[in-house]
């Protein structure tokens, strides 16, 4: 058991942070999947891979936390409140922070699949299996992930660097 | 290449994780096209950028917090992750611990009951054939100006009505006990009778019932006591009731009142 969690700990902490933003929300909510996955291990195939099972349960346990945050009213920093155009416009010119702004926005199971696919690697057949849902479903929510992401970062204006990087090539 | 089969390859590129920046026949297209020029350096920007977000690592103690929750529960998660602990798991734990302390009170309910039982038990076989009846005084009752320690006193001891028998009660025999007994019933089960609503079939009835004469000396002795006292309380009842005076006292009866009265 110790060697299973050791051995995945990285993806799935890595999946509910990305999902979550926030690392002790994270850090629960990996806890939880695990925990979930070792009680019902005896039911598992472990003939196949289990990783995209856990991501699964992972990606339950993250949504169901989402859906909890968006019923209840949620602290947030003073900077925020205040809305420090400032701090943003500077934090707007980091092409990391700007993509993390950007995954924040995306639909919670858009997320997921985008995150599922480019982070984790997972194949649109794995991501079905996982999320339950047609492969079809899951290519088109991968798509819009994407083109949204690359529509936040041409609003955001940190595309120039990547063009002149690609002309370069 | 037109601008609609340049999105359809660089998203299928993309679905091959490959890097569509390295494609030839997009990058010929995107030299002649700003859009679709932006658009390739916009998608290998989001490459560059998810590459740069690092997942932050879990911490040291992820797995062992793992087994500890899943052996005893989020309680016992270690102070960093307490906090993201929520309200369903700790109410999971509450659920868990529940059973055993109603176990608990349960067995305690039971053990007081059966030591309540046993100490009336006691009490009952040293009072023998006496009838102890421990009383309070209304007096005793603290009323609720009293101060909160204020003591209750003891409850008086109400003397013991004990009948004494008499030389003429001594030197019957059981079966004169009996017969005297069964002339009292006689005597007054039709006054009874009347009283209680019986028919004069019902009173006869009760006559031949105890007109049996095969009972054995050990049962005769106990039942006329018992059919005396049964005749007495229910005379008292029923006088007393129609009068409204003071309630009869318990007391023992012998033979002699049932008949006298």
């Amino acid at each position: 058991m110790r060697a299973l969690v050791h051995r995945y700990q990285g993806n799935v902490f890595g999946l509910c942070y990305r999902m979550l933003g926030r690392y002790h929300d994270a850090e629960d909510a990996a806890q939880e999947t695990f925990v979930r996955a070792l009680r019902n291990l005896a039911k598992v195939d472990l003939e196949r891979d289990i990783e995209p099972w856990l991501l699964a349960i992972a990606g339950n346990c993250c949504r169901t936390r989402l859906m909890q945050r968006s019923r209840r009213p949620e602290y947030l920093p003073l900077v925020e409140d205040v809305g420090d155009a400032s701090i943003e416009e500077e934090a707007g010119r980091d092409l990391t922070e700007e993509v993390r702004l950007g995954l924040g926005k995306l639909r919670d199971d858009h997320r997921q699949a985008f995150l599922l696919f480019h982070e984790q690697q997972l194949s649109y057949i794995e991501i079905a299996d996982v999320l339950n849902v047609p492969m079809g479903t899951v290519k088109t929510w991968v798509h819009r992930a994407r083109q949204t992401l690359i529509e936040h970062l041409q609003q955001r204006g940190v595309v120039e660097e990547s063009r002149n990087a690609v002309r370069k090539l | 290449m037109q601008c609609e089969n340049f999105e359809r390859r660089l998203h299928r590129l993309l679905d091959e994780r490959r890097a569509p920046e390295d494609d030839a026949e997009l990058r010929r297209h995107a030299a002649a096209c700003n859009r679709c020029d932006e658009l390739l350096a916009s998608q290998a920007a989001l490459r560059r950028g998810l590459v740069s977000v690092e997942s932050p690592e879990p911490p040291s103690s992820f797995v062992d917090d793992v087994m500890r929750r899943l052996v005893v529960g989020p309680s016992t998660v270690v102070t960093q992750t307490e906090a993201a602990v929520t309200t369903s798991d700790r109410l999971r734990v509450k659920r868990r611990t529940t059973p055993m302390s109603s176990v608990l009170a349960i067995a305690a309910v039971f053990l007081l009951a059966v030591a309540s039982a046993a100490f009336l038990a006691f009490r009952v076989n040293r009072g023998g054939d006496a009838l102890v009846q421990d009383q309070i005084a209304i007096a005793d009752i603290a009323s609720p100006s009293l101060p909160r320690d204020a003591a209750l006193s003891p409850a008086p001891t109400m003397p013991i009505e004990k009948p004494q028998e008499t030389a003429a009660e001594a030197s019957r025999t059981p079966e004169e006990r009996y017969a005297m007994i069964l002339a009292a019933w006689r005597t007054r089960l039709p006054e009874l009778g009347d009283t209680l609503g019986l028919t004069s079939s019902d009173a006869a009835t009760m006559q031949g019932a105890f007109a049996v004469s095969q009972l054995t000396d050990r049962l005769r002795t106990p039942l006329a006591a018992s059919l005396a006292s049964t005749l007495n309380v229910l005379r008292s009842v029923i006088l007393f009731s129609e009068q409204d005076s003071a309630k009869p006292q318990a007391r023992l009866w012998r033979v002699e009142d049932a008949v006298s009265t």
